[in-house]
């Protein structure tokens, strides 16, 4: 219905009495607006033909009105008997099909629209926080972590448009009033969400862990404010764009970032994973701190990460675990009890000198190392909240003295936490 | 009046054949169809009006009716009800199942 046709629909006779009745029988009707519109302007007609016809045979204005709606009965009743008619079970269930169907097209509208606005945020962002604080850490930009804020935050904007959509939909489809069914769609959306979110194992920071808890949250949000449809007041929410637009974003999601780097916006990363950086590891300035810990450390180097003496896989695998096989012939066995690997805190702003983490008080995951068993040790360097660079040692009870030393030179790289979400915060403390 | 006015419940039951019929002879708005069921009954059936349109929307619903929004030169639009094909289907066999009805009840009723 355009503006013409609702004014002219609205030109009638109907006094006030009549508005009231219709406006009880609105309140029953739960309908959405454009529809609920359509129904009240045909007893509006209604009510106007059965008043003149009233009036012609001889009543007076008042009296016509007040007949005409007794002949309609309890308004009340009128509206219940309508919404029942227009708002069965089959329909809503049909609705609950179809609008899943459109908010699921509307989310992956929503996603791709996303990858460019989260784009543009986050170099837009980086951008004025190194020009403020200096370089960023990979681990923040590049770090596995990092893509799943970046995802998260895709995830969350796709959400808000997924939960508007499907309520779109199912108003339109069910004929219920958004007001009617947002509640629970904001409730059992949510809560899939956080399902699927809690097993879901992915690779964490704080970010990352907040842009995830923001998609559950988002959806909520969008579902509990989403607009009635044909709601005239709120004409401000953003419908599907079209294939063509969907393109567009698409594109510019390629060329943005050339183009930001070309004006000055880009993201520097100070550095990236193990073994970028052989010649500074060489001097590490972690010997005093180690020392501080109560380490002995056993030089020369019985044992070198950096080199061949181990193979390590410096990236930590999709478990959060980095795999070393020991060379046999690195350690005399006979000089030391109780070897194992240790996992350490790491700086990971630092990595030119990564060192230890100065906060950390002992290694956050430990390893015992076995000479009957291939040497092998899998340590999981992704198992603990909030670190984002962990250093490997390999230290041993020294037999002639009984003490723990730390024997060779550490190595390590970038992690992010791996696991679920409840993983996550059973594992957060000391 | 000429006949007293039939019970509420029956008519409740009769309104869509009613409603089918005197739509199946042309396009009426509501009003219209209240007016011409009132009137062909001799003031017998008077369908409540409030029923009217729950029962006008379930058929259409249902296929059986076709609505338009058209505008008038006298008040506000209003908005017209056609018969489709479905509906005259419909209103056949609401046609032959009444008349068996009317049979079966003439039958008890007359002790026959």
């Amino acid at each position: 219905m355009d503006r013409g046709e609702d004014r002219e629909a609205r030109e009638t006779v109907v006094g006030s009495d009549g508005d009231r009745f219709l406006n009880r029988v609105a309140t029953r009707l739960q309908m959405p607006g454009d529809m609920e519109r359509e129904v009240l302007d045909e007893l509006r007609a209604h009510m106007d033909d059965a008043r003149a016809a009233l009036e012609a045979e001889g009543l007076d204005a008042d009296k016509a009105e007040q007949e005409a709606m007794a002949r309609l009965g309890s308004p009340d009743a009128l509206g219940d008997n309508l919404r029942r008619t227009h708002q069965t079970r089959r329909r809503l269930l049909a609705a609950a099909g179809g609008g899943i169907w459109d908010g699921l097209k509307d989310a992956i509208a929503g996603y791709i629209v996303g990858i460019i606005v989260v784009l543009v945020a986050f170099m837009v962002l980086g951008s004025v926080t190194q020009r403020l604080f200096g370089p960023l850490s990979a681990v923040w930009v590049t770090g596995r972590g990092a893509q799943t804020t970046y995802t998260g935050s895709l995830f969350a904007i796709a959400a808000w448009w997924g939960a508007r959509g499907l309520i779109r939909s199912m108003s339109r489809r069910s004929l219920r009033r958004a007001a009617v069914i947002r509640r629970q769609i904001a409730f059992a959306g949510a809560v899939v969400l956080s399902l699927i979110l809690v097993a879901w194992p992915l690779q964490y920071n704080w970010a990352g862990i907040a842009a995830m808890l923001a998609v559950p949250a988002t959806w909520a949000v969008a579902a509990i404010t989403a607009p009635d449809v044909g709601d005239r007041r709120r004409r401000w929410t953003i419908g599907r764009p079209s294939p063509r637009v969907l393109g567009v974003a698409v594109i510019l999601a390629f060329c943005l970032p050339i183009a930001l780097n070309q004006v000055g916006v880009t993201v520097n990363v100070t550095s990236n994973e193990s073994g970028a950086a052989d010649e500074a590891m060489a001097r590490l300035p972690d010997r005093q701190h180690w020392v501080a810990r109560g380490y002995t450390m056993v030089t020369p180097t019985a044992i070198d990460l950096r080199h061949s003496d181990w193979e390590a896989t410096p990236f930590a695998d999709r478990n959060g675990n980095v795999a070393l096989t020991l060379s046999y012939d690195a350690i005399d066995w006979d000089d030391f009890t109780d070897l194992q690997v240790e996992a350490w805190s790491a700086v990971p702003a630092d990595v030119d000198v990564r060192s230890v983490d100065p906060r950390a008080t002992g290694p956050y995951a430990v390893i015992p190392l076995n000479a009957w068993d291939a040497t092998d040790a899998i340590v999981p360097v992704g198992s603990k909240p909030g670190i984002a660079a962990y250093l490997l040692f390999v230290t041993g009870v020294d037999r002639s003295t009984a003490e723990r030393v730390a024997i060779g030179l550490p190595d390590g790289g970038d992690v992010a936490f791996t696991g679920t979400i409840v993983d996550w915060f059973s594992r957060l403390g000391p | 009046m000429p006949f007293r006015q039939i019970g509420s419940q029956l008519v409740k039951g009769t309104t869509p054949l009613l409603v089918l019929t005197v739509i199946g002879e042309g396009e009426l708005y509501g009003y219209e169809i209240a007016q011409a069921v009132r009137e062909r009954s001799g003031g017998a059936f008077a369908p409540s009006e409030g029923s009217l349109y729950p029962t006008l929307h379930r058929l259409e619903l249902d296929g059986a009716l076709a609505a338009e929004w058209r505008a008038s030169d006298r008040g506000p639009r209003r908005r017209y009800y056609k018969l489709t094909k479905s509906g005259r289907a419909m209103l056949a066999q609401s046609r032959t199942e009444w008349s068996a009805l009317v049979r079966a009840v003439d039958a008890v009723s007359s002790g026959g």
